[in-house]
């Protein structure tokens, strides 16, 4: 310390222990927090079609094609110690061939800011929705559950399933379209 | 260091920045005291404003303005008990471990070994 540089090393190295520190507390002030948020899902216009599925051996597979509106509040999850949510959309279902089905059909980011709303209707999905063989046809409960990332400042990555689903059941015939 | 000092423009190579012992012990003091006064008050800060950046950035200032404080030899505060040197003394040409030594101010008691 009898010199310059000696006292800024000091300082330096004692203000990013200080700063650690800092982070660590707020860390252990938002962990046990819960977040988990009700939301407002419900899903239309189910379509489901059979194509050809040339990666398989049966050759053909359902697709289904659907539209959904979701309402959800995000402003109670946003804490100091919250980046963004990693927000998206599972329909899972059982079927002869496979005990779990979990297929993503949407997914958004979505970052703090000052208004974190959800309030969307007719939203279309954006992944396809192929089931792994043709069992998708009078199925009775697909699950609709919205599950999201909590991406903290500091912490893990933390994984919350929202309190609220809904269960559809598919349509027992095929839709046609022009083509087909 | 030797050779970034002799790099400066002339006026500057003469600027000393050393400080006296009970300097250093102030110094340290304060910086400790300082940041973990903000520690404490910067993690409250930050709850209550909801921002991680809040409570940051009141550690970041208060370490700026400790190195205000604490980084220039200021001679009020850090150099305020100046080490006493003894003055350097004739080499004596007998054993070399009888040297006697001559004090301005203290009196020390040196033992003659043999």
């Amino acid at each position: 310390m009898h010199n310059l540089l000696n006292r800024a090393n000091a300082l330096l190295a004692f203000t990013l222990w200080v700063m650690a520190a800092v982070t660590a507390a707020c860390f252990l002030s938002t962990v046990f927090l819960d977040y988990s948020v009700p939301t407002k899902l419900s899903v239309k216009d189910v379509k489901i079609r059979n194509v050809m599925d040339y990666a398989t051996d049966e050759q053909q597979a359902d697709l289904a094609t659907l539209n959904f509106n979701l309402n959800v509040d995000f402003s109670k999850l946003f804490n100091w110690n919250v980046k963004q949510l990693f927000v998206y959309l599972v329909a899972e279902y059982k079927t002869p061939v496979n005990e779990v089905n979990q297929v993503v059909l949407w997914d958004r980011i979505v970052e703090r800011s000052e208004r974190v709303v959800m309030d969307e209707i007719g939203i279309k999905p954006k992944y396809y929705f192929l089931d792994d063989g043709s069992n998708l046809l009078k199925h009775e409960n697909v699950t609709f559950v919205l599950r999201y990332n909590v991406i903290p400042n500091a912490g893990y990555l933390r994984l919350v399933q929202s309190s609220d689903q809904i269960v559809v059941p598919f349509p027992s015939t095929y839709s046609t379209t022009r083509r087909s | 260091m030797d050779g970034m000092i002799a790099m400066l423009p002339a006026p500057l190579q003469k600027l000393s920045s050393h400080i006296d012992f009970q300097g250093q012990k102030v110094a340290e003091r304060t910086y400790q005291v300082i940041l973990t006064l903000a520690g404490i008050i910067g993690f409250f800060v930050g709850f209550w404003t909801q921002q991680l950046s809040y409570a940051i950035f009141t550690v970041m200032g208060a370490s700026a303005f400790t190195a205000l404080i604490i980084l220039p030899p200021w001679p009020f505060l850090f150099r305020k008990n100046p080490i006493v040197w003894q003055t350097p003394t004739e080499e004596q040409e007998t054993s070399p471990d009888s040297s006697e030594k001559k004090d301005d101010k203290k009196k020390k008691e040196t033992k003659k070994t043999k």
